[in-house]
């Protein structure tokens, strides 16, 4: 059975995506298509009969379309060497994928007619592929940015969320982020919040510049260890003392003495 | 009326431990709920950013802060506390020589763990105030002057932001305060705290005709309060005995709800 490191399927990929040869390249993507099945989908389907064919020809047939080397495929076929879910994923946007060739006027007809019927067959035997779930985890290490991130992207409806009666977040549906164009919509949300997190520039002199100046400079001491000084730490103890002694235990009372006046509230203007 | 004057010197040259006034090298940074929101006055200080990890159910909330110089706020007594009981502990109840006690205690970083510090920044940040700044009359600013010797230019500390940071951090030292000015900042954070919901303090100045200097217990009467002013003359009242009542300036509305418009 062929294994491949993650490094060795970016390699892959990137051969397949830019070799000029046809026959080379549709050579490659084959190989693509085959490590997918041999390592992780080979136990959901009969590899002997017609599936496996038609899986190597719905990867062929999302080349053709332009739709399936970009990063996003990438870092999902990397995922199935690390992730015991990788392969359900890769497949899952396969399906994604071959949905919106089938939407897309912009591509050839009998490219689009291969895709419907590659895409209305998977749907039928592979249901469960079609309808995955990421969890909210699964999201951000995907696109690399933190959970809250991901949380904020659902709450602007950036991305759907199947949810519970009661409103929890069980996941995100697999079809929301494996066509290419959400994926490059995400795609740069991540890259816009990952921008977010960097340093600010408000066009100000920051103050740490400052201080490191100064330390440069020698106008900086090194904090001396503190020390234990008896009659000091006496005199701070019975300072504590006699504030909890004073303090008061059980509420004060509001009995003013002569002359003082209790405001009411506060002038509103 | 004319501004009081000065401490002189405001600065001390001793070289003690971590004290209430020190002007150190420490990071800051608030929580707020917009990334974006950047006020004028914290422009110095405010490097970087970053949003806490929290289950989406609770509003975003970001973490906004940077280096800078601060001054330590948290009162003497707080700075040391634990550090001194560890050591009263081991001389008296162990019987370990005072050295050895607190050479003990010295290696035990987890004692009077954390600090409380607030930024100093230029007084050029409040260019409409800066009189009002220098002569002391801003409540949440504390003027610090500039001193020639020590390459220091007029600054502000900004009592109203307030952090508290591991005392790990602390390492390099700007300024140490002399005893006269450590008393005046005492006495700034007690009127930022305290009397802010009260213009008691001011009215007082007002009858005076004088500054108030320090306010302190008196230590024969639980509800005595003894306030000094700058002249050194004291006067002597019984202490307030209640929280000023609710109903003072409120918002009209609730942030969330500001938000959402």
């Amino acid at each position: 059975m062929l294994i491949l490191s993650p490094e060795e399927r970016a390699n892959l990929w990137l051969r397949a995506a830019t070799a000029h040869d046809h026959d080379e390249r549709e050579r490659l993507l084959e190989q693509v298509a085959s490590s997918a099945l041999e390592e992780r989908l080979r136990s959901k389907f009969d590899l002997y009969g017609d599936l496996g064919d038609r899986f190597v020809d719905s990867v062929l047939l999302l080349a053709d379309a332009d739709r399936l080397l970009d990063n996003d495929m990438l870092r999902r076929f990397q995922a199935i060497a690390i992730d015991e879910r990788g392969g359900d994923r890769f497949f899952s946007a396969v399906i994604a994928r071959l949905g919106e060739v089938v939407e897309d006027a912009a591509v050839a007809a009998d490219l689009r007619a291969r895709a419907r019927e590659h895409h209305d067959y998977w749907r039928g035997h592979a249901p469960s592929l079609a309808e995955e779930l990421y969890s909210i985890d699964d999201v951000a290490r995907h696109f690399f940015v933190s959970k809250a991130a991901v949380y904020r992207w659902i709450k602007n409806g950036k991305l759907a969320a199947r949810r519970t009666p009661g409103g929890s977040i069980i996941g995100v549906f697999a079809s929301e982020l494996a066509g290419s164009t959400p994926a490059k919509e995400l795609t740069q949300l991540a890259v816009a919040e990952a921008t977010r997190h960097r340093a600010i520039d408000s066009g100000a002199q920051l103050a740490y510049e400052s201080v490191l100046a100064d330390i440069a400079a020698g106008r900086a001491k090194e904090v001396p260890a503190r020390r234990y000084d008896p009659d000091r730490a006496d005199a701070l103890e019975r300072a504590e003392e006699l504030a909890v002694a004073q303090s008061p235990t059980g509420g004060y009372e509001t009995d003013y003495p002569e002359g003082f006046v209790r405001r009411g509230s506060f002038d509103r203007k | 009326m004319a501004p009081p004057a000065l401490p002189t010197p405001f600065y001390s040259e001793s070289d003690p431990p971590l004290q209430q006034g020190d002007v150190v090298a420490v990071p800051f940074a608030r929580l707020q709920t917009d990334p974006d929101l950047l006020p004028a006055r914290w422009q110095s200080i405010d490097a970087s950013r970053a949003q806490l990890e929290l289950p989406g159910e609770l509003p975003e909330t970001w973490a906004i802060g940077g280096w800078g110089w601060g001054m330590v706020i948290s009162h003497d007594c707080r700075l040391d506390k634990e550090f001194n009981k560890l050591v009263r502990r081991l001389h008296q109840k162990e019987q370990l020589p005072l050295h050895e006690a607190a050479a003990i205690a010295e290696r035990d970083p987890s004692l009077d763990r954390f600090v409380s510090v607030c930024p100093v920044l230029s007084l050029a940040t409040f260019p409409d105030q800066a009189a009002d700044v220098a002569a002391g009359n801003v409540i949440d600013l504390f003027h610090l002057p500039a001193d020639e010797g020590r390459e220091w230019a007029e600054s502000v500390v900004d009592l109203a932001y307030r952090v508290t940071v591991d005392r790990l951090f602390i390492e390099h030292r700007r300024l140490v305060l002399s005893e006269e000015a450590r008393m005046r900042l005492r006495f700034a954070v007690a009127r930022a705290e305290t009397f802010r919901s009260s213009d008691i303090g001011f009215q007082l100045e007002q009858v005076m005709n004088k500054r108030i200097r320090d306010v302190r217990q008196d230590p024969s009467n639980a509800i005595g309060v003894e306030i000094e002013m700058w002249d050194g003359t004291v006067v002597q009242l019984v202490q307030q005995p209640a929280e000023p009542p609710t109903g003072g300036p409120q918002r009209s509305r609730a942030p969330s709800a500001a938000r959402e418009q």
